[in-house]
């Protein structure tokens, strides 16, 4: 409990920060986002009076501080452009792309240690040949470019998945995959790697001296201790999804919440840019949280005191 | 550009076979009610003849909230959602619509329309006098947020003078009303429904009294509309079916990338899809699923090039002729846009409109380096040994603003190639859309490579007349603003057309912009729909007159 709430209040500085940088930046940019309550086509005296509406002309640290005084109450603003809360939009679209990053994220962990045990165990063969080349080309593919062929293998060529939407669970499979395959690339490369360190270990000639059947000694020796990398870059990993996300919804039509943010940024609605790099922020910090929680399951000798 | 509307095929044989017009039909048939119940007979509207089905659009971009009295109204839905007093015919008249007649008092200030009976809003409130006062009162209001209230500038009251009658009162005389009142942002919602709803209008509510109802709506996403069982008014300019809809619903789906667009379209998941990319256009279009209809792009879309008339090298005529002479639009034509999604532009006011300037390619500036070269040289921008030009002294290198999408960046690469030749450097600075508007009010720039995008010529009022809030190319030209405020002022739509060209043919002669493109859209539909089309004015065909063959 002590570890949690150390944990928890450890990532509230770190949220500051993060929404001290998103706010300069925004601000920063070129395009001012009263002309989007107004419309390009505005008299000076509308202007004004709609700048003071939305508190654009206040000084940035008193806009700053009304913003994070209102996001601790769980206000994060109006869209600029559909005068929505922004929190009703986030949580419209947050479940879409939690969908498609945990599904990724599943996706690259099944075929990624799959992958890398296999190379491992193989190591010299033609399979581990093929399973270092593929990954290699996994992480050097754009996550825009694989999601568009897939499109045109998968939707226009075989006509077996839907190209753009989510409005069945079909739709989700092509975007996971686009986005799931980076990383299942990076996960077995990294699996491959302790995997041979750890079937190099003395406990494993031991094991194999005790009669143990190879898969035993694989699975219930090696294994664990390759996942140790495998979990530490698990928070980072949680990071590279969220982002990818918003290059993989945009090729894909999809309603998440990286094409809200895109369409934010755009269109300068400064309380949803503020609002949904907060929230993923806010992600980022718990799942990196929860690896810390896993990783002290996987090796006993991590003590939280 | 496909001619006017084809025909809705096959499904209204019976009204259609019958000698007489629709309207003498109506007549007939409501004599003989009887009839109305005997399978085969005269059908006044289209309620038995419906084939069912959907058809499903595809655009790359969508508004935020669904409300036409802010600044969103939904691209394409809105027209089919959403009624007007008039609708603008295929010969650019504007002709009944929710309004069945009008009269114009002698002096121009007041017009009253006799609204047709029977029309209901989705929510089933009537469509009167009082509705649509309401409405209009609240578009234009200048406290109020809609985006076209100055449109509305003119009217200084509207009074409901009965329960069909509605009277507009002018302060002065405003035949460009007309133009306001038909477009998009002027579709009537219903009162009730918008008051009644508070946060939710717009984004989960929507009600208009068209002739597809709003059903559902992911913003950016996809939006659903339904058959309006209780429609039969479709306007008689425009549709050969009363109502209501030969399909059970539309879908418009929103895909903002235009390779993924495309996919959609060949796998079948789209029925007609606009915005085709240029480049995709030979390789679809020898496609045997699909056939391809154009219009010009946002009613009007001009791409051109403003030069800032407060720098010193654009003050002298010359020099803004030379700039003219040395950009080479059929080349961007052609390169660029294909000759089939844009076309070299010489006028600033497109073809389509009657109010164009008829000769503007004969004293538009056709390609001549060589003419631009001398023209330079008169106006005081000598060349050095290495050709680049200098005035007064001063090494000439100019700024252009332009937006990053990939048409406008390959068209300033060109102009900047062009120049060259010419002498003249030119820097290039690209940025999202916004941010280049913003550029573009700070006056930081020589040149600003725009697109503008409207379906009257009022447009070069708000562009061109001095301090007017569009006009950011400092231009200040007190004989042009009293040729376009006598247009935009003018008695009768023929004068006003005149006075158009008149400023047309002006503003050409005295090189103030650098027109470039009259673009046009691509769009691709599938071979089984049906009644589908737009006009020589880029107007659609009614929804009642579509259908999908099965």
């Amino acid at each position: 409990m002590r570890f949690v709430l150390r944990r928890l209040l450890g990532a509230i500085p770190s949220l500051i920060v993060v929404s001290i940088f998103i706010f300069t930046l925004q601000h920063l940019a070129p395009g001012d986002p009263t002309y989007l309550v107004t419309g390009p086509v505005v008299s000076d005296e509308v202007y004004q009076r709609t700048r003071m509406q939305l508190g654009l002309d206040e000084p940035l640290p008193v806009q700053y501080w009304t913003f994070l005084s209102n996001a601790f109450q769980g206000d994060l603003g109006t869209s600029l452009l559909s005068k929505r809360p922004t929190l009703d939009l986030i949580v419209e679209r947050l479940p879409k792309t939690l969908a498609v990053s945990l599904g990724a994220m599943a996706l690259s962990y099944v075929i990624g240690m799959t992958a890398g045990v296999i190379a491992a165990i193989k190591r010299g063969s033609v399979w581990d040949v093929l399973v270092m080349g593929i990954a290699t080309l996994g992480m050097a593919v754009p996550g825009f470019w694989l999601g568009l062929m897939l499109i045109m293998l998968f939707a226009v060529r075989l006509g077996w998945l839907p190209a753009s939407g989510a409005s069945t669970p079909g739709h989700f499979i092509l975007p996971i995959l686009a986005l799931g395959f980076g990383e299942a690339a990076s996960i077995a490369r990294v699996i491959r790697s302790s995997m041979l360190e750890a079937m190099g270990g003395d406990y494993i000639r031991t094991a194999r001296a005790k009669g143990l059947r190879e898969q035993v000694v694989i699975v219930r020796h090696a294994l664990r201790n390759a996942l140790l990398p495998v979990t530490s870059i698990l928070g980072m990993q949680i990071g590279f999804l969220l982002t990818g996300a918003v290059i993989v919804e945009t090729v894909f039509g999809f309603p998440g919440l990286g094409r809200l943010l895109i369409d934010s940024i755009l269109n300068k609605d400064f309380p949803v840019v503020q609002g949904v790099l907060l929230v993923i922020g806010l992600m980022i910090v718990i799942g990196n949280f929860f690896a810390d929680v896993i990783y002290r399951f996987v090796d006993p000798r991590i003590d939280f005191s | 550009m496909v001619g006017k509307h084809n025909a809705n095929a096959g499904r209204l044989d019976a009204l259609q076979s019958f000698p007489f017009s629709r309207r003498t039909a109506v007549a007939a048939a409501a004599g003989l009610a009887g009839l109305m119940v005997v399978p085969g007979g005269l059908r006044v509207a289209g309620q038995e003849q419906s084939t069912g089905g959907r058809l499903t659009f595809g655009i790359n971009y969508d508004t935020a909230v669904f409300d036409q009295l802010t600044s969103g109204t939904s691209p394409l839905a809105s027209p089919w959602v959403f009624e007007n007093l008039v609708i603008r015919g295929d010969d650019g008249n504007y002709e009944p619509w929710v309004a069945e007649s009008w009269t114009t008092s002698d002096d121009g200030l007041e017009i009253t329309f006799n609204i047709r009976p029977g029309i209901t809003f989705h929510d089933g409130t009537p469509v009167n006098a009082e509705a649509i006062k309401w409405f209009y009162d609240a578009a234009r209001d200048p406290d109020g947020q809609h985006i076209f209230s100055a449109s509305y500038a003119a009217v200084e009251d509207i009074v409901a003078d009965d329960e069909l009658v509605v009277r507009f009162v002018f302060s002065a005389p405003s035949v460009a009303f007309f133009d306001t009142i038909a477009s998009s942002f002027a579709g009537i919602i219903s009162q009730s429904a918008y008051e009644g709803s508070g946060d939710d209008y717009g984004i989960s509510i929507v009600v208009g009294s068209g002739p597809l109802k709003f059903s559902e709506w992911t913003p950016n996403d996809t939006m659903t509309l339904v058959r309006n069982e209780d429609y039969n008014w479709a306007p008689e300019a425009r549709a050969q079916n009363a109502g209501p809809t030969l399909i059970d619903d539309a879908v418009v789906r929103m895909i903002p990338e235009a390779a993924t667009a495309i996919a959609s379209l060949e796998a079948d998941e789209l029925d007609v899809l606009y915005g085709v990319p240029v480049q995709d256009y030979d390789r679809l279009s020898n496609d045997d699923r699909f056939m391809f209809k154009t219009r010009p792009k946002y009613g009007g879309a001009l791409l051109h090039l403003k030069m800032n008339h407060g720098r010193d090298v654009f003050s002298d005529v010359r020099a803004r002729q030379a700039f003219n002479y040395a950009i080479d639009r059929e080349g961007i034509a052609a390169a660029v846009y294909k000759n089939i999604a844009g076309e070299a532009a010489y006028g600033y006011l497109p073809p389509h409109f009657p109010s164009h300037f008829e000769g503007a390619k004969d004293i538009g500036y056709a390609y001549d380096p060589e003419q631009a070269k001398a023209l330079l040289e008169e106006a005081g921008f000598t060349a050095g040994d290495d050709s680049a030009r200098s005035l007064n002294g001063e090494p000439v290198v100019l700024k252009m603003i332009s937006t990053n999408r990939s048409d406008e960046i390959a068209v300033a690469q060109i102009v900047q190639t062009n120049l060259k030749d010419i002498g003249i450097e030119l820097q290039i600075e690209t940025n999202t859309p916004s941010a280049t508007f913003e550029y573009s009010q700070s006056g930081d720039f020589d040149f600003y490579l725009a697109l503008w995008g409207w379906g009257s010529p009022d447009i070069l009022n708000s562009s061109f007349v001095t301090g007017a809030d569009s006009n950011r190319s400092a231009i200040s030209d007190p004989e042009l603003d009293t040729l376009l405020e006598e247009a935009i002022g003018a008695p009768s739509i023929e004068e006003l057309n005149e006075k158009y060209a008149v400023a047309d043919k002006y503003l050409i002669e005295n090189a103030m912009w650098v027109p470039l493109i009259f673009q046009t859209d691509l769009i691709a539909v599938r071979n089984h729909v049906q009644g589908f089309d737009f006009n020589d004015l880029g107007d659609p065909t009614f929804p009642t007159d579509w259908s999908v063959e099965k």
